[in-house]
C-alpha cells in the first residue's frame, strides 16, 4: 500500500513538475486568449500587439497609462514650428537590443515605412497618414511634416510610432518583426513560437525614462484559448495573469484567497444607435418621440452598476469622460418609464415592433434592454450574430436599432469617438449635415477652445435629437495570483513592465 | 481491385472539391473579411484599400479559381493576417494534431479491444452492460465537458496533470483521454458485436469441439475475423480524430491545426481554411481507401466480390 501511494506520488510530482508560476519561479505566467498576427503595432493593432509592443519597442512619444498625459520617450522633447511641423529632440545613449545605437537615421526609416502607402498597412490613413515626411536635422534631431493640422498627433505618436532598428529592419526585411523583433523597449523577445506564445526577457540595458523598467525578469505568455483553461490554471497555480474574464466568473475567482481580482477602465463605450436616417426602411425611429421614449425607458445606471459591474459608469455623452472635449454637463435624460409610455402615445406608437441587432457579445446587455423596452410597451426582435456578420450589417445600412461598443483606437479625445458614426459614412445613421461639419472642423483645427466649442454643439445636438443613447463605460478585469503587484491604469491594456512581485 | 481504387481516388477528389466550394461559400457569407481585416478602428476608406490590397473586391468565383489555380501548383497561399505561407502555418501545427490523434487511437485500440471482447465472451454480464455504459456515455458525453471535468480533477484537484501547452509528453495525457473517450465506443462495440458473430459460427463450434482451449479459440480463430471491420474502423477513426481535435485543441491550448481552424474560421482567413479542409478531407479519404484496400487484402470474399 505504501508502494503504491509512493508511486502515485512520485508520477504525480513528475507530471506536474513543468511550468511552476509565481515569485518562486521568477518568471510571470500570462495568459492571452488570443495569438497576435504580429507582436508590434506597425503591422497591426490589437490589445495583444499593444501590450507587447510597449514591452519590446518604444514610441517618440509616451502616453502616461495612470494620467492620460502624453510624456517624451524616444523624443526626450517636442517644439511645434507650427501646426504642421514638428521638431522632436531624440534622446540619447538609447541602444536597441541587438545592440545598435538609436539616432534619427532610424526614425527617418521607420516613420518613411509607416506613411509609405504601397505598404498598404492596417488602419494606415487614420493612424499614420496624418505625416507627411519625416526629415533628419541632425544625428539626433528631426522634423516630421504633418499632410494636415492634426491635433491629436501627439496621442498618435504615442501609439502606433514605435522604432524599428534601421539597418537591422533592412537587412533582414520588415517581416523580421513577426518572428525576431528588435526594439528599445524594457523587454526583448527571446523567443516568438506561432500558436504557443512568446517568451520575453528583461532588457538590462533600457533607458531611465518614463516607462518603467523591467520587474520580473522573464515573462512567457502562452496562448489559452479557452477562459475556462485559463481559470483552471490560475487555480493549479501554474498561470499568474489573465484578463477579461466574464464578469460573473471573475466575482467567483474573487473567492479564492490565492487570487484577486482587479478592475480597471477603459476607453471603450458602448451605446445605442438608432436608424434615424432610414437608411434600413422606414420605422418609427424616424420620429424624436420614439427614440427620446426609448431613452427613458432603460435604466442605464442599474445595467451599468449590475450588469457590467466593475466600477463601469452611465454615459452622459456619446463619448467616454476620459476623453478631452467630452462634455459631461450635458442635461442628463432620467429613467422614467412612464414618460416613455407618455412619449409612444403621443406618436402613436404604443403598439411598436423594432429589430434591434447585436454582436453576439452584447447578447446580454440587449437582452437586458428589450426587457426595459417590454416594460413600456416595445416589442424587439433581437438578432445576434457573430461580430463580423454584425458589422457587415450595420456598415451595409441594414440595422434599425443596434447595441455597439467602440473603443476608438485608444485615443483619449472626442475626435476617437463621433466621426466615424456622424460623417456621412457607412457608420452613420443619423446624417445630420451640421453634425457632420461640427465634428470635421473639431478634428481638423489645432485651437483647443475652438475645439471644445465645436464637439460641444455636436454631442447636444446628438443629445437633443437622441440620435444615439450612451450607455455605459466598458471596464476591464485583470485576475492574478495573490503574489502579483500590479495597478490598474487608465488603459485597458496591462503594462507589463509594471507588473512586480509583492 | 484497380478499378476499385481509380473510382476512390475520384471520390477523393469530389470530397476535396466539394469540401472547398462549401467551406469557401460560408466563410464569405459569414461577413466582410475586408472590415475584418483592417480592424475594428478602420475608416471605411481603409476598409476599401484592405479590399483592393488582398483582391476581395474581385467577384467571388474569380477569387476562389485564384486560390484553385495556385493550389494546383502547389502553393496554399498566406494567411491574409499573418502573411505567413499557410503550407508552413500547417507543417508546424501537423505534429501536434498527428500526436494527439495517433495517442487517442493507440488508447481507443488498446481499451477498446480487450473490453469489447470481455463483453462478447460474457453477454448480458456486469461487464458487458459496464462497456454499454461506458460506449453510451463516450458518444453522449460532449467532449469539451469531459475535457472540462478532466482539468477541474486532474490538473486543479490533483494537480497530476500538465492543463494546457503541448510541451511535454504529459500535456498529451488529459487531451488523448478526452479524444479516446469519443473514439473508444465504437471500436469496443463493433469488436463486441463482430466476436459475437464470429463466436456463433460453424468453424469455432467446430474447433470448441475438437477440444481447443478457449484462450487459442479466441485468440486464433474468433479474434482475427471479429477485427476485420474494427480495422476499417480504426482507419476512418484516425481521420475523425484528425480533424475533430478542434474542440479538444482549444480547451488545452494545443498548438495544432484543430486551434489553427478554429481561429481561422472566427476571423475568415480562408487560405488558412480552405487548406486544413482540404487536407483533412483528402487524409480521412485516403485512410478510409487503405482501410478498403487492407480489408480487401485479409479477406478474399471483399477482393473477389
Amino acid at each position: 500500500m505504501i508502494t503504491l501511494r509512493f508511486l502515485v506520488l512520485a508520477l504525480g510530482l513528475l507530471l506536474a513538475s513543468d511550468a511552476i508560476a509565481g515569485k518562486r519561479s521568477n518568471t510571470l505566467e500570462f495568459a492571452f486568449q488570443r495569438e497576435t498576427d504580429f507582436v508590434d503595432r506597425i503591422h497591426t493593432d490589437s490589445r495583444e500587439s499593444s501590450l507587447l509592443s510597449s514591452a519590446i519597442y518604444d514610441t517618440l512619444l509616451y502616453q502616461d497609462p495612470a494620467t492620460g498625459q502624453v510624456t517624451g520617450l524616444l523624443a526626450k522633447s517636442w517644439t511645434w514650428v507650427d501646426e504642421r511641423t514638428l521638431d522632436l529632440d531624440l534622446r540619447e545613449g538609447v541602444k536597441f537590443h541587438n545592440g545598435d545605437a538609436f539616432d534619427a537615421d532610424d526614425v527617418v526609416y521607420t516613420v518613411g515605412f509607416v506613411i509609405d502607402p504601397q505598404n498598404r498597412l492596417r488602419q494606415q490613413e487614420s493612424s499614420f497618414l496624418f505625416v507627411k515626411a519625416a526629415e533628419k536635422l541632425g544625428s539626433h534631431k528631426v522634423r516630421l511634416t504633418l499632410n494636415r493640422a492634426e491635433p491629436v498627433a501627439e496621442f498618435q505618436l504615442a501609439a502606433r510610432f514605435i522604432m524599428w532598428p534601421a539597418k537591422y529592419t533592412q537587412a533582414q526585411g520588415h517581416m523580421i518583426h513577426a518572428t525576431r523583433p528588435v526594439g528599445t523597449g524594457p523587454y526583448r523577445a527571446r523567443e516568438v513560437a506561432p500558436g504557443k506564445g512568446i517568451t520575453l526577457t528583461a532588457y538590462e540595458g533600457y533607458f531611465d525614462g518614463p516607462k518603467p523598467k523591467a520587474k520580473i525578469p522573464t515573462v512567457n505568455i502562452r496562448i489559452i484559448p479557452d477562459l475556462q483553461t485559463q481559470v483552471a490554471e490560475l487555480m493549479a497555480g501554474r498561470l499568474d495573469f489573465a484578463q477579461d474574464m466574464p464578469p460573473d466568473q471573475a466575482e467567483n475567482l474573487r473567492l479564492n484567497p490565492a487570487l484577486k481580482v482587479l478592475y480597471g477602465d477603459t476607453i471603450r463605450i458602448t451605446f445605442l444607435s438608432f436608424d434615424t436616417a432610414q437608411r434600413a426602411g422606414e420605422s418609427a425611429l424616424k420620429d424624436e418621440r420614439v427614440r427620446r421614449a426609448i431613452a427613458h425607458a432603460i435604466d442605464r445606471d442599474a445595467i451599468a452598476n449590475r450588469l457590467i459591474g466593475g466600477g463601469s459608469k452611465a454615459l452622459l455623452a456619446q463619448c467616454h469622460p476620459a476623453m478631452n472635449h467630452c462634455a459631461q454637463d450635458l442635461p442628463r435624460v432620467a429613467y422614467d418609464p412612464a414618460k416613455a409610455r407618455e412619449l409612444l402615445a403621443a406618436a402613436g406608437q404604443s403598439n411598436l415592433t423594432l429589430n434591434f441587432a447585436a454582436a453576439i457579445d452584447l447578447k446580454t446587455v440587449a437582452e437586458a434592454i428589450q426587457g426595459y423596452l417590454t416594460a413600456v410597451g416595445i416589442r424587439t426582435r433581437i438578432e445576434t450574430a457573430p461580430l463580423p456578420t454584425w458589422r457587415t450589417n450595420f456598415l451595409g445600412g441594414k440595422s434599425q436599432m443596434s447595441v455597439l461598443s467602440w473603443g476608438g483606437g485608444g485615443i483619449y479625445d472626442t475626435s476617437a469617438a463621433l466621426p466615424v458614426f456622424f460623417d456621412g459614412g457607412n457608420a452613420d445613421y443619423a446624417r445630420d449635415a451640421e453634425v457632420s461639419d461640427w465634428i470635421k472642423q473639431a478634428s481638423s483645427t489645432m485651437d483647443q477652445t475652438r475645439r471644445a466649442q465645436l464637439f460641444r454643439q455636436a454631442l447636444t445636438r446628438i443629445a437633443d435629437k437622441t440620435y444615439t443613447v450612451p450607455l455605459y463605460t466598458n471596464t476591464a478585469n485583470y485576475v492574478m495570483t495573490s503574489e502579483v503587484d500590479y495597478t490598474t491604469t487608465r488603459v485597458d491594456v496591462p503594462v507589463l513592465s509594471q507588473i512586480g512581485w509583492k | 481491385m484497380l478499378r476499385a481504387v481509380m473510382s476512390r481516388l475520384v471520390v477523393a477528389v469530389l470530397v476535396a472539391v466539394t469540401v472547398s466550394v462549401v467551406g469557401f461559400s460560408l466563410l464569405r457569407l459569414s461577413g466582410d473579411l475586408a472590415a475584418e481585416l483592417a480592424g475594428e478602428a478602420a475608416t471605411p476608406a481603409e476598409i476599401e484599400s484592405m479590399r483592393v490590397k488582398h483582391g476581395l473586391d474581385r467577384p467571388l468565383p474569380l477569387q476562389f479559381l485564384d486560390w484553385t489555380r495556385a493550389l494546383a501548383k502547389g502553393d496554399l497561399g498566406r494567411s491574409l493576417f499573418s502573411n505567413e505561407p499557410v503550407a508552413e502555418m500547417i507543417l508546424q501545427r501537423l505534429p501536434v494534431t498527428l500526436q494527439l490523434a495517433v495517442y487517442a487511437l493507440i488508447v481507443s485500440i488498446v481499451l477498446g479491444i480487450p473490453l469489447g471482447m470481455l463483453a462478447a465472451m460474457h453477454p448480458r454480464s456486469w461487464i458487458d452492460r459496464l462497456s454499454l455504459v461506458t460506449a453510451v456515455l463516450g458518444q453522449a458525453v460532449p467532449s469539451f465537458w469531459l475535457a472540462l471535468i478532466l482539468i477541474v480533477v486532474f490538473g486543479v484537484m490533483l494537480r497530476w496533470t500538465p492543463i494546457s501547452g503541448s510541451d511535454t509528453w504529459a500535456h498529451f495525457i488529459l487531451p488523448t483521454a478526452t479524444l479516446a473517450a469519443s473514439a473508444l465506443p465504437g471500436l469496443m462495440r463493433l469488436t463486441r458485436s463482430g466476436m459475437l458473430e464470429a463466436l456463433s459460427t460453424d468453424y469455432i463450434r467446430t474447433a470448441r469441439a475438437k477440444g481447443l482451449g478457449e484462450r487459442t479459440l479466441m485468440a486464433v480463430h474468433a479474434l482475427p475475423n471479429a477485427l476485420l471491420p474494427v480495422l476499417a474502423l480504426a482507419a476512418v477513426q484516425l481521420g475523425t480524430l484528425l480533424g475533430g481535435s478542434v474542440i479538444v485543441e482549444s480547451v488545452f491550448a494545443l498548438d495544432g491545426i484543430g486551434l489553427l481552424a478554429y481561429r481561422s474560421i472566427l476571423r475568415g482567413d480562408f487560405p488558412v481554411v480552405q487548406s486544413i479542409l482540404i487536407f483533412v478531407a483528402l487524409v480521412y479519404t485516403l485512410l478510409t481507401l487503405i482501410a478498403d484496400l487492407a480489408n480487401a487484402f485479409i479477406d478474399p470474399r471483399i477482393r473477389l466480390g
